[in-house]
């Protein structure tokens, strides 16, 4: 043997066993436990002196294969309306007022706001979401717009709707607020912290901009409940609670807790019990999540003080806030997300510049927890749109298993058909592009778990299509070599030959393969993706394998007493043209 | 078995029509199948839902349209718009496949329209189906769908620049070119009308095996148009059909085998593997096939037909100037040649001497040099094995075997 048929060989094995090394685990000869509590996860398997474990693939596998949901949320862009009506004139307050006339003032608003919001369903707008906001003599309206023209339709209809109780209404302006990359990484960020307090292990949320959040739970057991997790960013409000349902430490709600979850429960001045949501419906809304500072929420937890969420509000909205803590000292306040009342502090004393300070209540046991709740909901209630899912893909992990072991059994059983085939079509070439073949497809396997890349269920029917294509090299090369063979050749110089002049069409094939791989990956969604880069990594490796593996194999049986024997390459010795 | 095809004498030239009209009549029901029945698109690029429920246990054989029919009813009594299909491996049919339209609305989004269905379905299809699951739920709305749509296309359109290119960089002229394009689109073609026949669903799986099946072809063909290249230079004298359909014979085991290989492996995965691969593995199968055929029997049967035409317009060219006919092969074997060799009016004698050089030139650019350093390095290995030099041996021999490269 040659000294460079020496080193060839020894740097194909240690390729190989890198590779078998990468994709099946290390075995560890202990049992495999938790890391975080401790517990054995895998016990080791015992077979006499030799303790293993089961032989784990090291390739991370696609939702398809493990189970799981693929979701794709998309944050909505929103129309704003906002409308200047002189009509709510006499709802600003004009100088100090008397207890008496601010009860007044506030119940005339209330009532204002009630009807302003039954003026207005949603499907006359036509529009799955609608906001109203009263500020001082403006309304503003915020809907679920897509385009500009939508919104315009909006505009009108809204507008129409209004002008039948303000006849003086006057327009100011219409706005298409357009999701913004800075939106969607915060967006992004919220979702993860959702899915992290959910315990989904090795989730993937990832941008795909312009206004597209991917999000793939695995092995996830409710994905119903997950779904609503994380679409559950959304508006957040801070709305003020009509003076007929609380007031100081008059009737105030109390609080209690079912299911893990706050409940609020207001009475009205007779003593029966209202529920929330008409609460909330009656309650006009002050500020919103977008007026807050984004992620300014925090929690402050000093000992011997008092544990507090602190938030800042925007300069425009700080004054707005400022001036209706002034008015309404003793009020009660709803922090709503949702739809939902997560927070109902006691408003204490006037709250300038927009420093706001939510205290009391986070005392009790668990309570900074709670704090620490509310922070991160308030900071995902100051994102400025709502989400919307708009593909979702979800397998069962049953399901996914069975697809997996089905798929390997037909690669396995291709894989096998084209070992027999190449064996009994090709003889001694065919049984050395056998071992090439073997090689490729773990170096194949190697080579995916380097990448790192996810394997599907189309990337797996990749990989056992490669294994078809793999041998096209070798086909390719043999066919020539039998005619070089019958030209009367030299062993020698027939395999070389038959390499050098197929090498040509060789590279042609896989160009094609590849580039139309290329296109597949950069236009390919989700698991076709998959396909593409298995299909491409395939066909590079093969190219090693079927070329420089088996030309290496038969250098070396061209040292022996086969290369003499013709008829074990295929030819009969009668087809031989005397040179 | 060993070579099934070098020893026969079959004359596949011969019968070109018999094979373009085998192709035609594919295509042709396939574009019939498409008009009437349309095809049978996706969740992927109609938008919609689809839940996969798994039963209990497969159901008895012969007792499918049963089940599917007790199946619908039960949707029809959850009140869901739904289309339904059995579906599981050959085996065992064990899964039931529900397809629902999904449309928004009611202050709804189509994800929470889709769940009420679930939860509609569920109730119904357990009453009739004890222990039924479901297994998977797909959504795609409008959104999506209407982008899937646009990638697909884009990448069809993109695959399909990459190839011309492609193409246009392996052949010059435009009859080679314009053989090796109707054979891609035959494939194409085949591959829709196979599809429109069986109703199976068209996907973004779809498109991808098209691509696929599309790359893999064309290389398949251009090897057999090198092959003949080839052979233009080596047998003068002979036809262009004749030294196609040598060609053709020559690189048959080589086309068949390839095909083959991969339409074994795809072929225990259509069997094999699970109901999620199985349509995207049928589009790969009929393309490969496709793929083969129109290789081997168009491609190269429309190139023969184009030369014939451009050898008759010789020739008439040549009767009404009065010069003597130029002998058929030498103007196909110029016109074969990559670097588009003008045919101009020379004299006879020249065209002899220019004979040489065009080949060398044929031969390639970049592999010339090497060729060339090869053949001296085997002519000095011969000499010490004392034999005549190998340029000597060629000369003895009719024919010869300068075969530069390929197949």
């Amino acid at each position: 043997m040659q000294a460079r048929t020496r080193w060839w060989l020894i740097g194909i094995i240690a390729l190989v066993v890198v590779s078998l090394v990468g994709v099946l685990e290390p075995i560890k000869f202990r049992d495999r436990r938790d890391p975080d509590t401790g517990k054995v996860v895998q016990p080791l398997k015992r077979l006499g002196p030799i303790r293993l474990y089961k032989p784990h693939l090291g390739v991370t596998l696609g939702l398809d294969l493990r189970g799981g949901s693929h979701l794709v949320l998309e944050a909505q862009s929103e129309a704003r309306f906002e409308y200047s009506a002189p009509e709510l004139a006499d709802l600003v307050p004009q100088g100090p007022l008397s207890q008496a006339q601010q009860r007044e003032l506030s119940e005339k608003k209330t009532e204002l706001y009630g009807e302003i919001v039954r003026l207005l369903p949603t499907e006359a707008i036509g529009t799955d979401k609608r906001e109203v906001e009263i500020r001082e003599q403006r309304i503003i309206v915020r809907t679920r717009a897509k385009t500009e023209e939508e919104m315009r339709r909006q505009g009108n209809v809204i507008y129409g709707l209004l002008a039948q109780k303000f006849p003086k209404l006057e327009r100011k302006g219409e706005q298409l607020q357009q999701v913004t990359p800075s939106d969607l990484a915060s967006v992004q960020r919220i979702i993860e912290n959702r899915v992290n307090a959910y315990g989904v292990t090795e989730p993937v949320i990832q941008r795909q901009p312009p206004n597209r959040i991917v999000v793939e739970l695995p092995g996830v057991k409710d994905p119903e409940q997950a779904k609503e997790l994380i679409r559950r960013t959304a508006v957040l409000e801070f709305r003020e609670i009509p003076r007929k349902y609380g007031y100081g430490n008059d009737r105030g709600p109390t609080r209690s807790e079912v299911d893990g979850q706050q409940v609020f429960t207001f009475r009205d001045p007779t003593g029966k019990e209202v529920p929330t949501s008409q609460v909330i419906e009656e309650s006009p809304v002050i500020v919103t999540g977008r007026d807050l500072v984004e992620n300014s929420a925090s929690v402050s937890a000093v000992p011997g003080q008092k544990t507090a969420v602190h938030f800042r509000l925007k300069p425009d909205a700080a004054r707005v806030f400022e001036d209706f803590t002034r008015r309404n000292v003793n009020h009660y306040l709803a922090i709503v997300l949702d739809g939902k009342m997560i927070s109902c502090p006691i408003i204490e004393e006037t709250i300038p510049h927009g420093e706001v300070q939510i205290s009391g209540g986070f005392d009790s046991p668990g309570g900074l927890e709670e704090a620490r709740d509310l922070s991160i909901l308030l900071n995902a209630g100051a994102l400025p749109m709502d989400l919307q899912y708009v593909e979702n893909r979800t397998v069962s992990a049953q399901l996914g298993q069975d697809a997996l072991v089905k798929s390997l059994w037909a690669g396995l059983i291709g894989l096998a058909a084209v070992l027999v085939f190449m064996a009994a079509y090709y003889r001694v070439p065919g049984l050395l592009a056998d071992l090439a073949l073997i090689i490729y497809v773990i170096l194949l396997m190697g080579a995916i778990r380097v990448v790192n890349m996810t394997l599907t269920l189309p990337g797996i029917l990749a990989v056992i299509l490669s294994i078809g294509m793999a041998v096209d090299a070798n086909i390719i090369i043999f066919e020539r070599l039998k005619e070089e063979i019958r030209t009367g050749k030299t062993m020698r110089s027939a395999v070389e030959a038959a390499f050098k002049r197929a090498w040509a069409a060789i590279l042609d094939s896989n160009v094609c393969s590849i580039g139309t791989g290329i296109v597949l990956f950069y236009f390919g969604t989700g698991p076709i993706k998959g396909f593409a880069v298995a299909l491409v990594i395939g066909v590079m490796v093969s190219l090693f394998t079927a070329v420089t593996v088996t030309r290496l194999f038969m250098n070396m049986v061209m040292g022996t007493r086969v290369a003499q024997n013709i008829a074990l390459f295929g030819v009969r010795p009668s087809e031989v043209q005397p040179a | 078995m060993v070579d099934l095809f070098r020893q026969r004498k079959w004359d596949l030239v011969g019968y070109r029509n018999l094979w373009f009209a085998i192709s035609l009549a594919v295509i042709i029901t396939g574009l019939v199948f498409w008009k009437i029945q349309g095809l049978n698109y996706g969740i992927d690029f109609t938008g919609g839902g689809l839940v996969t429920y798994q039963l209990k246990k497969p159901v008895p054989p012969g007792k499918e349209t049963e089940t599917l029919r007790r199946a619908r009813e039960a949707a029809q009594r959850a009140g869901v718009e739904a289309q339904l299909q059995m579906a599981g491996t050959a085996s065992a049919v064990d899964q039931i496949l529900v397809r629902t339209r999904v449309v928004a609305g009611g202050g709804q989004t189509e994800d929470q329209i889709l769940d009420a269905q679930k939860a509609k379905l569920q109730a119904t299809l357990s009453q009739a189906f004890p222990g039924i699951r479901e297994v998977e739920s797909q959504l795609v709305t409008p959104v999506v769908s209407k982008e899937l749509i646009r990638k697909a296309i884009y990448a069809v359109a993109w695959g399909c620049v990459f190839i011309l290119l492609w193409i246009r960089l392996r052949y010059f002229d435009f009859k080679w070119a314009s053989s090796a394009l109707v054979a891609l689109v035959h494939d194409v073609l085949v591959l829709i009308g196979v599809f429109a026949i069986t109703q199976r669903e068209v996907n973004s799986p779809f498109v991808a095996a098209a691509l696929t099946v599309v790359g893999y072809s064309v290389h398949d063909t251009i090897v057999i148009f090198d092959r003949i290249r080839e052979n233009l230079r080596l047998r003068k004298g002979a036809t262009f059909a004749e030294t196609a359909n040598i060609s053709l014979l020559e690189t048959m085991a080589r086309s068949v085998n390839t095909v083959l290989t991969v339409l074994l492996v795809l072929v225990a995965v259509y069997l094999l593997g699970g109901v999620s691969l199985r349509d995207f593995t049928f589009a790969l199968i009929v393309g490969m096939i496709a793929g083969a055929y129109s290789s081997i029997f168009n491609a190269s049967q429309l190139l023969v037909v184009l030369k014939n035409w451009e050898e008759r317009a010789i020739a008439r060219r040549r009767a009404l100037a009065g010069r003597p006919a130029r002998q058929p092969a030498r103007a196909a074997a110029v016109a074969a040649s990559p670097r588009p060799a003008r045919v101009q009016p020379r004299p006879a004698v020249e065209i002899a001497e220019a004979d040489e050089d065009e080949a060398e030139e044929a031969g390639g650019t970049g592999e010339a040099v090497e060729v060339a350093g090869a053949k001296g390095a085997e002519a000095s290995a011969d000499q010490r094995r004392g034999r005549a030099p190998r340029s000597e041996r060629r000369k003895l021999k009719a024919g010869g075997r300068k075969r530069k490269k390929r197949f």
